[in-house]
């Protein structure tokens, strides 16, 4: 079995979690305690991509990150190479999908804290961030860490926005799910099992933790 | 008059329109001391103490502690919660769950490590709490709940004091062994302090002066002995 699309995907995955983690837990504390003008819009716009179909998502980044998008020539301006139909293509469409998931289910995990907490934080003299770290994300961890996994095997497991925006290259852009298709349609029915039964392995493992957390919740 | 006050004067002027039915529009002056603050449910007392903590925003007002002003509508000055170190003794609690009652006291004060919990811990003593400096808040029984929660709000190095109906949970009994300890350790910081209560009696027992609300207004303002009796507080 050709292990270069698995270790592809995953090293793809941990980065786009990574940048979902950060981004999102910011963008669900801002949902889950700021009252601001376009709150509405900016959730639905955020969890847009669970709904849309991949291709529709991948038409909007191809034509928002292209060579000739604004984005796109400021990107490869500045580092060389461009975003799409490279790694870092692979890396936006990944952090596209997990995203919504990091957004909704840590705002919901969020919102769970009582609010008197986080005001009684902040009359004994802490700042709005402090109050948020110590007492909301700690007392939030399980639910978040939970959504931040789900995210993880959502990213893993991405093909449609993939092939999209980075392409099917193999050695490059050739993740596990891409190489899959290509090995099924190859009819090499042999060397797209082993990578099946990784990614479902992996999948349902992601699946079976996170449960446990968020199910857990009371016995902190 | 607000602005005429001494230079720890509590001065609150504000006016909140909290929703299509109940609007806030006080004015009253808080010396160190206990004032204690009365009305009927609904009469806007939570409501005033948000404002001076910070946590709700009035629609025009004024509001300063001394010569600081913490809120001006008018100069656009609007202090942050925790830059006015106001404690608040919230009805719930709010202990933090996931901390010891140590490392809860420690959470308010202004030095975090050893200094800070050498003296959390002759907080929790002073309120005969020492034996639970090591347990989270879920295995307290109410009263050391309640006694924890004071430890924290008075090791805060508080300037000003807010009681919202503190010790409605407990028994009687209890309740007068806290209000004496409020009475004591409270008092003993010489910062303004607010208690809001239901209890006629209780009012009459800690109040240096009072204010009593009704409908959003400022109904009635004075000095504690004044309450004698002819103030009819709503009994829960």
């Amino acid at each position: 079995m050709d292990l270069a699309p698995l270790v592809l995907s995953l090293k793809v995955a941990t980065t786009a979690t990574a940048i979902a983690a950060v981004l999102g837990i910011s963008i669900a504390a801002l949902l889950a305690n700021a009252r601001f003008r376009g709150r509405d819009l900016v959730d639905v716009l955020i969890t847009a991509p669970i709904v849309l179909p991949p291709t529709v998502l991948g038409y909007y980044l191809l034509v928002a990150l292209g060579r000739r998008s604004f984005l796109g020539h400021a990107f490869e301006a500045a580092f060389g190479s461009s975003i799409v139909f490279t790694q870092t293509g692979a890396v936006v469409a990944a952090t596209v999908g997990a995203l919504p998931l990091v957004v909704k289910s840590g705002r919901a995990a969020l919102e769970q804290v009582d609010p008197t907490l986080i005001r009684a934080a902040r009359t004994l003299g802490a700042g709005p961030l402090r109050a948020f770290v110590t007492i909301q994300l700690r007392l939030a961890a399980r639910g978040v860490v939970a959504a931040v996994m789900l995210a993880f095997a959502r990213a893993l497991g991405d093909f449609g926005v993939t092939l999209m925006v980075a392409g099917d290259i193999p050695g490059e852009t050739q993740t596990a799910s891409l190489a899959i298709y290509d090995a099924i349609q190859g009819q090499r029915d042999q060397a797209a099992l082993g990578l099946v039964v990784a990614l479902a392995v992996v999948a349902i493992s992601i699946l079976y933790v996170a449960n446990k957390l968020t199910g857990a919740r009371d016995a902190r | 008059m607000p602005d005429s006050g001494s230079d720890s004067d509590l001065s609150v002027r504000a006016h909140v329109r909290a929703s299509e039915r109940f609007e806030l529009d006080v004015e009253f002056v808080v010396p160190p001391g206990v004032t204690v603050l009365l009305g009927p449910s609904g009469s806007g007392k939570s409501t005033a103490l948000s404002v001076i903590a910070g946590l709700v925003r009035p629609d025009a007002g004024r509001v300063s502690l001394g010569k600081e002003v913490w809120f001006d509508s008018q100069d656009g000055i609007d202090t942050a919660v925790h830059r006015r170190r106001v404690a608040l003794l919230f009805q719930s609690l709010a202990l933090f769950p996931h901390m010891t009652a140590v490392q809860n006291v420690v959470y308010g004060m202004e030095r975090r490590h050893d200094a800070g919990r050498a003296r959390a811990l002759e907080w929790l003593e002073r309120l005969h709490v020492a034996h639970v400096a090591g347990r989270k808040p879920p295995t307290f029984s109410g009263g050391e709940a309640q006694r924890v929660a004071l430890a924290r709000a008075l090791a805060s190095s508080p300037r000003v004091v807010l009681l919202d109906e503190p010790f409605t949970a407990v028994d009687t009994e209890l309740r007068r062994e806290l209000l004496a300890d409020v009475n004591v350790f409270v008092r003993a910081l010489g910062v303004p302090v607010v208690l809001v209560t239901h209890d006629r009696r209780e009012a009459r027992e800690l109040a240096d002066r009072f204010v009593f609300l009704r409908a959003g207004r400022v109904e009635r303002a004075g000095e504690g002995r004044e309450l004698g009796g002819r103030v009819t507080v709503e009994s829960r």
